[in-house]
């Protein structure tokens, strides 16, 4: 008889398996801590720290980051949810872009990079331990640049002054200061020809810097290479193309520039652009103006002689519109240019503006002549019309010369003392503006420019002055 | 009936088995003891004779002989332990492939025997496989007792202990000659044994030898030459006096392999990436090649000293050299191809040193397979170019040489052991029915270690510098390895880098007494012994100019010279009672408690340097017992154990090349405590006369359990880098082999003498071994708890798939004639070539700002393999 003690058996297991599984344990690990004894902050929180004098921090304090850009040295940009900041690094030690990272920011300052510059996080301990201050919490964390026009980054510029016991301190101020943007619709001018760095250098450690423009040359920024970059040798500037550009963004000087990771940033692959639409009264066309900054993008030159179109107070005009005069010109001719930002064109696209002349003089010339360029560069020049420069042009652009297009420019024969549209049509002051018949821009594909020529002779040619407004290129 | 007890028996096991896969989280430990049937009557030990059990000795399947950088890292204990317990003989068949150990257990805790004779190293804990490799037919019966138990020969260890049978006047008379063919560490073994019996003048004779080949293992790179010799006599006085005289050696000669990254496993394509070995003149070279020889004298002489007292003594000793051989440089980079630097992942864009155009150089580099080997014509060339002038050689002032300094060698790390010693065993049964046992045993040994130049590769010299030494100290000596030989130019085969004995004595008094009642048997032993142990220092190390007792120099902080004798006294209480419910059912209860004395292994903080023993050194204690329910029908035979042993006080010891120190460092640790505990489910049902079905399952829980001190210093330097540094283990696991093993087979038995089964077999609950720099306070010191997943990546303890296997075992006996039988085995571990790590662990070095710059290293199972044997017996 086999005999088996099923009670003894089942009390066996239920004692062994009751004990055995019981105790289940998770180790506990070091001590560590839950927080730093100073909290945490964010990068705006930190900005506001600075009053215009350094500011050392000397308490633990947390601050949670990402790493956008490293310029393979010792700077780092950092961003947060609340915006990013410049980081300077006592020496560089393996942190890199896409790193998310916890900064104690014990014994590091908060300074400016320089007079009316960045704000930035200096002398930040990367070494190894236990003098580090920085935990790598994951690599390879996405950090898409913020795309933003020129424009807009110009617009998110301002300064505060901090008034202190050095005096006072400018602190520029940008939303996008250490940000890593992407600034779309950008192209360096036609001129920029040169390289990056100027070969004649033999160290990389030059800080060359170059003006990108937006697509109507309306707005620009600087263009500035980190020390030591090497990617950048013997890259040309890619004037003749357009397209975008990728980089932190900071404050020198006062003023806002961009600094590229890599040439690989530089995404210049499209044609050269231009403004879809462009519109100027010249309403501000002041007496004693800037001209570049009043009225940005648009080329002001002269081919021959000493005179440029010029505000009406000049000419002894009223305000309101930007004229030529040949009056008391000490050259025997002179030649003006008043020549568009860049323009998208399109089938549709058409061009008006208004004409005036006064002094008006027998046999009452047609000095103002409307041209067109696909190829300007910056230095107008075309047909040798009258033989000579004052300076021959390396590299002339090609104009076509459209002015029968609009027949309603005035020639002073009517001795009109107001602007008339310059289009078919022959409409008084206030009358509506009328378009050419079709496009008068039909046939030129790309980008283009538009050019307002003022011709004067000393002696064949009479001086009236001639003066526009109300231009506008659009649809 | 028997449907009710096989209902019950797979019902154990698939309770048990759902629980290990339920509890995928960590932790448990094991350990105890087996109470076979065999020991619940005292009157005889569990002596097994395999080939009639139909259990085939299996030597050489675990990939774990392979791997491993110590010279005596192969342990023979899981090798030996042949049993009728079903859930050992499952441990012993299928579950070494994933590197299971009994209980948890290391080797130290496994007291080998010869005759009586403890094989165990006083200096590393281990009985090492290469004793007695090969000898398969004299060493199959043995005497043995896995966990507790009583003993008639040794107090044992808390891992039970096997004692070797190797009297020649015991072994059957006849031949016996066995060829195998196998793929794995080695694929041929020729085997021929012959015994003499009992002769009419009372001497008996056995002689026995095995050559055991593989001109390619089944990794890559690795080799395998191996021989065994053995010759027994004994001379029968009297009926009551029989001496007899034991010699045996098994030189063994192998490469290794090397345990890699996940990233060069994927590199390489091959689970067995091997990065030890590389092309010379087109003919295959590994670097790391272990020598083993370390022949023994054994003689014995049994004496019965009435009807129902006998006496044994033993006296014996071994000379011989282990060895390992390495890759030393100088100067030039590492030429391991799988180098931290060599790694693309060391210039990846996450790393701290990346650099694309590296990164991609090195994955394109890695895409050739020459490129994953060493190079060892590139070592050549750079010697050979390498024409260098030393001055002052010798320490000769003016003296000049000039030849080819090698930058790149192989040294050969030697261990030169001397061991002898003498044990006595007195047995007698009281007329109270009390078998008494009592044993005194004593050891010296005396090991050398030292390292010579294996081979120049083309060079003329090696400077012996300590190279890195005199960046730490300004003490001009500092680069000198030996200040009484300066500038020593090393020529092949010169002593260099370190030179110094570990020599220890062990002496020990044990009893034992047992007693049977009609319904228990009971037992209680008790040990006393006592271990001391000191370093003798040849060299006098530049860093630790001092020699002992010269100029009043102490022993601490001094290279040459005598250390501190470092004394232990220690002891050990176990006892047990067998519960005979009736017949067929037993309930076994063992307990001890153990002291045992720190491995002199473990002892000195840098002992190729200097005599300084770790603080805080003492005795480990161990309180350990166990439950068993044993079953023994004729249609149902197994047992369910549940053990729990503590081990605490450990010395832990190892250490690693650190590039920032530039040297070797060692991370000491003293206290380090653990605990093993988990069930053991071992069951057999006879279906009928030809079926059975064989369950096993090992489910335990390694665990340390508190959190010890380490000491960590650098062989350049004489400031400790750390001391009295808290480890934070409690709670993680000892790791490094599975905690849950299950088994569970079918077997057919013929009629016609041949016999069939497979085996599927399951293992989880495999953990990497941890990096205790890791887990302490100042590796998380400028963490806070929610920097994850970093803390979690510094903290968390990796855990390996759990995988499993199939394993089929068969064999046939053909009876020629009368006294002739020719027997026919073949053994296929893991039938589906299912490939999986079985073992991992942290690499001591790390950065705690890119933890993954410094992986887990692993070693992937062997895939299928076999061993198919015939034999012929001739009696």
């Amino acid at each position: 008889m086999i005999k088996i003690k099923y009670t003894t058996l089942s009390l066996f297991f239920a004692m062994a398996i009751t004990l055995f599984f019981a105790c289940k344990k998770t180790p506990e690990g070091p001590p560590i801590k839950t927080a730093l004894v100073g909290g945490k902050m964010t990068i705006s929180q930190v900005r506001s720290l600075f009053t215009g004098l350094n500011y050392t921090f000397t308490q633990d304090v947390s601050l949670y980051a990402t790493v956008t850009m490293t310029d393979d040295y010792k700077t780092l940009y950092i961003r947060d949810q609340t915006g990013a900041i410049a980081v300077e690094q006592i020496t560089a030690h393996g942190i890199y872009a896409g790193d998310s990272i916890r900064i104690n920011l014990n014994g590091s300052i908060l300074k400016l990079t320089g007079t009316a510059s960045s704000l930035e996080i200096d002398s930040l301990d990367v070494s190894d331990s236990p003098t580090c201050k920085v935990v790598k919490l994951a690599v390879g964390r996405p950090t898409p640049p913020i795309p933003v026009t020129i424009a807009q980054l110009n617009q998110s510029a301002s300064s505060i002054t901090f008034h202190t016991i050095l005096g006072s301190v400018a602190s520029p101020q940008s939303i996008y200061d250490g940000q890593l943007v992407e600034i779309i619709n950008t192209q360096f001018s036609f001129t920029d020809t040169s390289y990056f760095i100027p070969l004649s250098t033999t160290s990389t450690y030059v800080t060359p810097t170059h003006l990108l423009y937006d697509c109507g040359a309306l707005n620009n920024i600087q263009l500035s290479l980190y020390s030591g970059t090497t990617d950048f040798l013997t890259q040309k500037v890619p004037a003749t193309k357009s397209g975008s550009i990728v980089g932190a963004i900071g404050f020198y000087n006062g003023n806002l520039q961009i600094t590229p990771r890599s040439f690989a940033d530089l995404k210049y692959t499209q044609p050269r652009c231009g403004v879809d639409t462009l519109t100027q009264s010249f309403v501000n066309c002041y007496y004693d103006i800037n001209f570049g900054n009043t009225f940005p993008g648009w080329n002001n030159l002269n081919t021959y002689g000493n005179f440029v179109w010029a505000a009406p107070s000049t000419i002894g005009g009223p305000p309101g519109y930007i004229g030529a005069d040949n009056t008391n010109t000490t050259t025997a001719r002179n030649v003006m240019w008043l020549i568009t930002p860049p323009i998208q064109n399109s089938p549709t696209k058409n061009l008006q503006f208004q004409t005036m002349v006064t002094n008006w003089l027998p046999p009452f010339p047609q000095q103002l002549s409307v041209l067109i360029s696909t190829n300007f560069e910056g230095t107008a020049a075309s047909n040798n019309l009258y033989g000579q420069y004052n300076t021959t042009p390396s590299n002339p652009a090609i104009w076509y010369d459209i002015t029968y297009k609009f027949t309603g420019i005035q020639n002073g024969s009517d001795s009109l003392s107001y602007f008339t549209n310059a289009g078919i049509g022959t409409g008084l002051n206030g009358a509506v503006m009328l378009n050419y018949p079709g496009s008068p821009l039909s046939g030129y594909t790309g980008t283009f420019y538009i050019a307002f020529r003022y011709t004067a002779h000393q002696y064949l040619d009479s001086s009236q002055v001639y003066a526009i407004q109300n231009v506008a290129i659009k649809d | 009936m028997k449907k009710n007890l096989l209902i019950l028996f797979l019902s154990c096991f698939l309770a048990l088995a759902s629980a290990s896969y339920a509890q995928t989280d960590s932790t448990t430990t094991p350990k105890s003891n087996d109470l076979t049937p065999a020991s619940f009557n005292n009157s005889e030990h569990d002596t097994v004779r395999t080939i009639e059990s139909g259990i085939l000795p299996v030597f050489s399947t675990a990939s774990s002989d392979l791997g491993g950088s110590n010279i005596q890292s192969q342990d023979v204990t899981a090798l030996l332990g042949a049993s009728r317990d079903v859930f050992i003989q499952a441990n012993i068949m299928h579950f070494i492939v994933a590197g299971f150990q009994y209980r948890g257990y290391n080797s130290v805790n496994k007291t080998v025997m010869m005759n009586g004779v403890r094989l165990n190293s006083l200096e590393t804990g281990i009985a090492g496989f290469s004793t007695f490799g090969g000898m398969n037919d004299v060493i199959r019966f043995m005497d043995q007792k896995t966990g507790l138990g009583s003993s008639r020969s040794t107090f044992g260890d808390v891992g039970g202990y096997f004692n070797l049978n190797v009297f020649a006047s015991t072994f059957r008379k006849g031949l016996r000659v066995t060829y195998s063919e196998g793929n794995r560490i080695f694929k041929q073994r020729a085997t021929a044994t012959y015994s003499s019996g009992l002769l009419k003048n009372g001497w008996a004779f056995s002689v026995s030898g095995t050559v055991r080949y593989a001109a390619q293992g089944y990794v890559p790179g690795t080799w395998f030459q191996g021989f065994g010799l053995f010759a027994g006599a004994d001379k029968k006085f009297s009926d009551k006096n029989t001496l007899s005289v034991v010699l045996f050696g098994a030189p063994i000669t192998q490469a290794r392999q090397a345990y890699e990254t996940n990233e060069a496993f994927a590199l390489a394509g091959d689970k067995h990436y091997n990065a030890d070995w590389g092309f010379q003149n087109g003919v295959a070279r590994n670097a790391v090649i272990s020598k083993t020889n370390v022949p023994s004298l054994m003689l014995t002489d049994k004496i019965d000293l009435n009807d129902h007292s006998k006496l044994t003594v033993n006296a014996f000793g071994s000379y011989g050299r282990t060895s390992l051989t390495g890759l030393n440089y100088y100067g030039v980079p590492n030429p391991a191809p799988d180098y931290y630097q060599n790694m693309p992942s060391y210039y990846a864009p996450s790393s701290a040193d990346a650099n694309p155009t590296q990164f991609a150089n090195l994955t394109q580099l890695w895409q050739n397979p020459a490129n994953q080997q060493l190079n060892w014509d590139n070592m050549y060339q750079a010697n050979a170019s390498n024409m260098h002038t030393v001055t002052n050689v010798d320490g000769v002032p003016g003296a000049t040489y000039t030849g080819k300094q090698s930058l790149y060698i192989v040294e050969e790390k030697r261990q030169d052991v001397r061991t002898g010693g003498y044990n006595g065993i007195y047995n007698t049964r009281l007329q109270n029915n009390i078998y008494l046992t009592v044993g005194t045993n004593g050891t010296i040994s005396n090991t050398r270690y030292y390292k010579v130049v294996n081979d120049l590769l083309g060079g003329d010299y090696w400077l012996d510098y300590n190279q890195f030494g005199s960046s730490t100290t300004p003490n001009p000596q500092a680069l000198q390895n030996n200040i009484n030989d300066p500038n020593k130019l090393i020529k092949q085969g010169d002593v260099f880098g370190y030179d110094y004995n570990i020599n220890v004595q062990r002496y020990e008094l044990w009893g034992q007494a047992e007693k049977s009642f009609r319904k228990i048997d009971a037992y209680i032993s008790a040990t006393v012994n006592n271990t001391s142990f000191y370093r003798a220092g040849h060299m006098v190390n530049g860093l630790f100019p001092t020699t002992a007792g010269i100029n009043g120099a102490p022993e601490n902080g001094s290279s040459g010279g005598n250390s501190t004798v470092l004394d232990f006294l220690n002891y050990g209480v176990k006892g047990g009672i067998t519960y005979k419910i009736d017949g067929h059912n037993y309930i076994t209860i063992n307990g001890a408690y153990i002291t045992k004395p720190p491995l002199p292994t473990n002892a000195f903080l840098s002992a190729q340097t200097r005599n300084d023993e770790i603080s805080g050194l003492a005795s480990e204690q161990i309180f350990t017992g166990d439950i068993s329910y044993n079953l023994r029908f004729r249609w149902l035979k197994g047992r369910i154990t549940y053990y729990h042993t503590q081990i605490n006080h450990q010395a832990w010891q190892r250490s690693y090349y650190d590039n920032d120190f530039k040297t070797s460092v060692n991370t000491a640790m003293t206290n380090v405590n653990q605990l093993n505990q988990g069930l053991e489910l071992g069951l057999e049902g006879i279906v009928n006369k030809h079926v059975s079905i064989i369950g096993a399952l090992a489910y335990g829980q390694y665990l340390y359990t508190n959190n010890p001190s380490a000491t960590i210093s650098a062989n350049n330097a004489v400031q400790l880098l750390a001391t009295d540094r808290t480890v934070y283990w409690q709670n993680y696991h000892v790791g490094g082999m599975p905690e849950v093993a299950s088994s569970l087979g079918v077997r057919y038995t013929s009629n016609k003498r041949w016999y069939a089964g497979v085996y599927f077999n399951y293992f989880a609950n495999n953990y990497v071994t941890i990096n205790p720099n890791r887990r302490t306070e100042e590796a998380l010191a400028k963490y806070i708890i929610t920097d994850q997943p970093v803390v979690n990546q510094i903290l968390n303890q990796e855990k390996l798939p759990n995988a499993y296997t199939i394993d089929f075992m068969g064999g046939k006996s053909f009876r020629i004639k009368d006294g002739h039988q020719v027997n026919v085995t073949l053994m296929i571990n893991n039938l589906t070539n299912n490939i999986f790590k079985n073992s991992g662990e942290e690499q001591l070095r790390y950065d705690d700002n890119t933890i993954n710059e410094f992986p887990n290293k692993y070693k992937y199972s062997f895939g299928l393999t076999f061993m198919a044997s015939v034999s012929y017996t001739f009696n």
